[in-house]
């Protein structure tokens, strides 16, 4: 489902023109990108939660170089998902389809 | 990373920027939560621009394991809900560590890796000299091997570049030098030097390649044809100056003092040689046929002109060379008669 989509289904549900829900949906994402980047949990009931953690530096080894390397350390965005949207999605889909 | 937003406040940030009702973003976020399960029920994955995407992952079935109690467990087929934030939030959230990049480690990764492999077996023995004596040939056995692979590579090159140069300097020169008398063979017999020449001709067939057996086969058919020619060319040579006043013989003592022809595509006509003449050339004006080149050869060849072979010399050598002799047999005696030399030049008539 693309973010067109999106909009157009939820402009049909609340009632409102494409154009508003658009500025909407842009200034809520903008509030959670601002929370998300000050170590603060967000999370929408039914959805699940966003939060960030700090990978720090580590050792991995580069096959095309036959070099072991260093990476510097890294903030993640990890998400993890309620357990009603769990349930209900775990066995819908199958590989194939 | 343990402080957390409650969702009302989420609500209170999002109506203080857009300046809507509570309730409208209320109901926002919820059937956007709504909608992200349906399509990803429907699609597999849903996208929101500037945030990220939602993946629904399939996992196959496999057998667990309780770590607590030990037990076996089968873990049935299921999905999973994974997101992925996009390019743009990422690097939004690690500008802090923008300047920081990878580094390679030279010494330590070789160190590392061989240690424990070795450890338990050389301990008793002799655990010093185990890391000091391997890595040392190792290194010599591949810089060895290296070296002499390019020597192997570098040496037959350099055989064949002196090859090419140095290859074809030997048997070039010798058809222009042998036949050094240009007055003396017109003056003897022209007829019997061909005929000595037929005889050593049949042993160098057996050599040949057979590409030149091809030529030979396409030759002998244009040979009859040609020999059509020849009869006129030596009719005229000698009886020009007769047989032409049957049918006037005023227009005719006109012409007897003046036997020379333009040769262009004229069997009995003389040719001088000119810049951009071949052998090829002058078979095609004579004999209307470039493939008795060898035939002109011959003919210059008997005269022994070195300026003429010199000039029409485009042929490869070799190639010449074994060719000509091959022919010697095709040509036939007459041929021969119809040479003359006029002013230092051969002239075919």
């Amino acid at each position: 489902m693309t973010n067109s989509e999106l909009i157009k289904t939820l402009s049909s549900r609340l009632g409102q023109s494409q154009v508003e829900i658009k500025r909407l949906l842009k200034s809520s994402v903008k509030i959670m990108k601002e929370i998300i980047d000050e170590d603060v949990g967000v999370s929408i009931p039914g959805l699940g939660t966003f939060k960030t953690f700090i990978k720090s530096k580590r050792r991995s080894y580069n096959p095309y170089h036959k070099k072991f390397m260093v990476l510097p350390p890294k903030r993640v965005i990890k998400f993890r998902s309620s357990s009603s949207i769990k349930n209900e999605l775990k066995f819908t889909r199958q590989k194939n389809e | 990373m343990s402080k957390k937003i409650t969702f009302s406040d989420l609500v209170n940030k999002i109506v203080e920027e857009t300046g809507e009702s509570k309730k409208l973003i209320h109901d926002l976020l919820i059937e956007t939560k709504n909608i992200t399960s349906e399509g990803l029920e429907r699609d597999g994955r849903v996208n929101i621009s500037e945030l990220g995407h939602f993946d629904l992952k399939w996992h196959k079935a496999r057998s667990g394991r309780n770590p607590q109690t030990g037990e076996e467990i089968e873990i049935p087929a299921h999905n999973t809900i994974n997101f992925k934030a996009t390019s743009s939030l990422r690097e939004y959230i690690n500008r802090k560590y923008a300047h920081l990049k990878p580094e390679f480690i030279e010494e330590e990764a070789p160190g590392i890796t061989p240690v424990p492999p070795i450890l338990p077996e050389p301990e008793p023995l002799a655990p010093e000299p185990v890391p000091e004596y391997q890595p040392d040939p190792i290194v010599e056995e591949k810089k060895s091997v290296k070296s002499i692979a390019w020597l192997w590579l570098i040496i037959p090159i350099i055989i064949i570049i002196l090859a090419f140069l140095f290859w074809p300097s030997d048997e070039a020169p010798e058809p222009v030098v042998e036949e050094p008398a240009q007055s003396e063979i017109l003056a003897n017999d022209v007829e019997d030097e061909p005929a000595e020449q037929l005889k050593p001709v049949e042993e160098p067939e057996k050599a040949e390649p057979e590409k030149l057996q091809k030529k030979i086969e396409d030759i002998e058919q244009p040979v009859t044809p040609a020999k059509n020619f020849k009869p006129e060319t030596k009719d005229p040579l000698k009886p020009v100056k007769e047989p032409a006043p049957t049918t006037q013989e005023s227009v005719t003592a006109e012409k007897e003092p003046v036997p020379v022809k333009t040769g262009i595509g004229t069997p009995g006509g003389t040719h001088s040689i000119q810049p951009g003449d071949n052998f090829w050339t002058i078979a095609m004006d004579f004999y209307k046929q470039s493939y008795l080149w060898p035939k002109t050869y011959l003919v210059y060849k008997e005269l022994g002109n070195e300026k003429a072979l010199y000039y029409l010399w485009v042929v490869n050598k070799w190639e010449a060379h074994e060719v000509i002799e091959k022919y010697k047999n095709r040509i036939n005696e007459t041929d021969l008669k119809s040479v003359e030399k006029i002013d230092g030049f051969p002239v075919v008539k």
